[in-house]
């Protein structure tokens, strides 16, 4: 593919520097740079097929340390970079994990990060070490392995996580054919995009950049952080490069109506944005119509937002809602859904947001937990099969067989198809999903349970969209030690949403600090981490009395300190719509 | 640039930018006093860059864990 682009001169990266200068760079140079880097990486001793790592912020020596890795036949894993001014145990632990678990011959980084990550590769011993691109032996000629359609394309990581890493294995054969229908599926004329999607996100690089290579086109990036703390930056860019497309997880959407100011969207017009996708997260209705009514004096068009769904296990994604139109939503009986598992229309209902039809190639199924197909309107375990579903985990046998049945993928999500649509209702798989990122919630009990007054394995950590809310909540359920002092009980909740902050960077909505022997677990204790939402939205968990006044809905004014004001997501700017500002408290449960 | 001038243009980028309220003390942590998640560290990071027109590498920021180590090497980057 990227032999094939760079013969498209006019076609490539464009990057964006956080003042919006232009880095420009074509596919021709990203192959040459490419199989340069190949060439140097056969010299070294990589082979076919070795799995090699890869850290780096956005920008082209990303690309040529990709390309680089595939064009010497190896496979690359890439891997994010540290957080800013974050904790850095935490990420080094993580990152050492991950490397073990794809198990890393050599990892190649940027330069400034060759110091920090020393401590990391020491620990997960890649056999070849930590390497710069400036660091690897000159060869004597570039590399171009011939591409095997069933070798390894790439491994991506379904979470990061300290306990215990998915990674899954993709084909170049499921790669190629996802990305082929995604184009398939986007408008022939629009070869313009703009990204600030994280590279070592599927929905970053297979979603964005490789459709780009394959049409080839071109595509403008901008790094995460200069859209999280100047969101204007992407519309702007998609203004500045008319371009037609774009995706962003459901926080993005919100972020922008929460503080884009009007002023820095002088000039600006979004008519040409044809297509702006909304995946990786649960998607609100609430988000979407915000959004639509405030950039529509920008000229955004409505029928654009265009919600999806998919995951890291389909290589990306699963279905896709109809472009031309306006999102679709739907109002079912709360009370049937609840309890009968059926969804029956109700214009007084719970609101849900269709993610549309399969790809063209790929199927879906709901069915049960004997895995029996079920009618329409019955919510039950969506399952999907095609040829972009992942071949399995790598190393990983067992998971594999848990996840993978006949070709079908158990998504581990729970949903309905209605009219033909697919409607998501909750997860059964254990996934704490926040700003479109996935964390293993045992990655945040663990947090909690090195605490004084908490024990190992009495904490459940779960996240859901609550009716009406903008964005899923994170709500950590622990049951403190006996015989804990009153003092250390009252500081429990503020102690545990420190250490997460700290641990792991999130804020947590919500802290219930319960009795010993309060949490559901199974016969071998094992802890039920969806029943205990259920029983929490539902009222039917106890909290522990004394714990009772600290234990509140919004544990800010507990913290200690100077808070921010509202919750998680009440940045300052603008004032919250009236709809975006839904987040109820607790017991007002998800569906 | 002396130490409370920087305190000053961070604590009002902090009230701007991340709606932070009250006194900005040199002594606070960002995460564990201030509160600020990934998302917030990152903008803190960029505004503080933007404003002062430093570059702060992963050495300073593995460094950085009070509003006053903030302010020390924002000094010593304007110096150097």
């Amino acid at each position: 593919m990227l032999l094939r682009a760079s013969g498209f001169p006019q076609t490539g990266l464009r990057f964006l520097d956080r003042r919006e200068r232009e880095r420009w760079t074509s596919w021709a140079e990203i192959y040459q740079r490419a199989a340069a880097v190949g060439g140097s990486l056969r010299a070294l001793g990589v082979e076919a097929g070795d799995r090699v790592a890869l850290v780096y912020p956005t920008g082209p020596d990303f690309f040529y340390a990709f390309f680089g890795i595939l064009l010497a036949g190896a496979v690359p894993v890439p891997l994010y970079p540290p957080p800013r001014l974050g904790r850095r145990d935490e990420y080094q632990s993580r990152t050492a994990a991950m490397l073990r678990a794809a198990g890393t011959r050599l990892v190649l980084a940027d330069g400034r990060l060759l110091r920090l990550l020393s401590e990391t590769v020491s620990a997960a011993e890649p056999e070849l070490g930590c390497r710069a691109l400036d660091g690897l032996p000159t060869a004597n000629g570039a590399a171009e392995v011939p591409v095997d359609p069933s070798a390894l394309a790439l491994v991506q990581f379904s979470s990061g996580t300290t306990v215990d890493p998915k990674p899954v294995a993709l084909t170049n054969r499921a790669v190629v054919s996802q990305v082929r229908s995604l184009n398939a599926f986007w408008p022939e004329a629009d070869n313009s995009g703009v990204s600030w999607l994280p590279l070592y996100h599927d929905m970053g690089l297979i979603g964005c950049v490789f459709p780009a290579l394959e049409r080839p086109g071109t595509l403008t990036l901008i790094a995460p952080e200069i859209f999280a703390s100047r969101p204007a930056v992407w519309l702007r860019a998609l203004s500045r490069y008319q371009a037609s497309i774009s995706v962003a997880p459901n926080f993005a959407y919100g972020l922008c109506v929460d503080r884009i100011r009007d002023d820095e969207l002088d000039g600006v017009d979004l008519g040409e944005w044809r297509i702006a996708l909304n995946g990786a997260e649960p998607v609100a209705p609430s988000v979407l119509r915000a959004f639509q009514r405030r950039f529509a004096r920008w000229g955004f068009r409505p029928a654009a937002l265009t919600p999806v769904y998919g995951l890291s296990e389909a290589t990306l994604a699963v279905t896709f809602s109809a472009l031309e139109d306006d999102f679709r939503s739907e109002c079912f009986d709360r009370e049937i859904l609840a309890s009968e598992g059926r969804a029956r229309p109700d214009s007084a209902g719970v609101e849900l947001v269709s993610v549309g039809q399969p790809l063209p190639g790929t199927e879906i199924r709901i069915a049960d937990e004997d895995g029996t197909a079920l009618p329409a309107c019955q919510v039950g375990r969506v399952e999907a099969r095609g040829p972009s579903i992942m071949d399995g985990y790598l190393g990983r046998p067992d998971l594999t067989a848990a996840a993978l049945r006949d070709g079908w993928l158990d998504t581990g999500d729970l949903g309905f198809v209605h009219d033909g649509e697919l409607f998501l209702t909750s997860r059964r798989k254990d996934l704490v999903i926040l700003r479109g990122r996935n964390y293993l919630p045992a990655e945040i009990e663990q947090a909690v349970e090195d605490l004084d007054g908490v024990g190992k394995g009495c904490t459940v950590a779960v996240s859901w969209m609550p009716e009406g809310a903008s964005g899923e909540r994170l709500a950590l359920f622990v049951e403190h030690l006996r015989g804990i002092s009153p003092t250390a009980l009252e500081g429990l909740p503020a102690a545990c949403a420190r250490s997460v902050l700290g641990r792991v960077g999130l804020h947590a909505d919500e802290v219930v600090v319960l009795e010993p022997g309060t949490l559901p677990r199974t016969s071998s204790g094992k802890l039920r981490r969806q029943e205990t939402l259920r029983r929490y939205l539902s009222g039917e968990l106890k909290e522990a009395p004394d714990a009772d006044a600290a234990a509140v809905a919004n544990r800010r004014g507990t913290g200690g300190g100077a808070p921010l004001p509202g919750g998680g997501e009440g940045w300052p700017g603008r004032p919250r719509t009236e709809e975006g500002s839904g987040v109820r408290g607790r017991g007002e449960g998800s569906v | 640039m002396k130490r409370d001038e920087i305190l000053d243009v961070i604590a009002e980028l902090a009230r701007r930018e991340l709606g932070f309220e009250g006194n900005l003390e040199p002594g606070m942590r960002l995460v564990e006093d201030l509160e600020l998640d990934s998302i917030r560290l990152m903008t803190l990071a960029t505004e503080v860059e933007d404003h002062f027109r430093v570059c702060l590498d992963e050495d300073d920021e593995a460094s950085i864990e009070t509003v006053a180590d903030l302010v020390a090497v924002v000094e010593s980057k304007l110096a150097g």
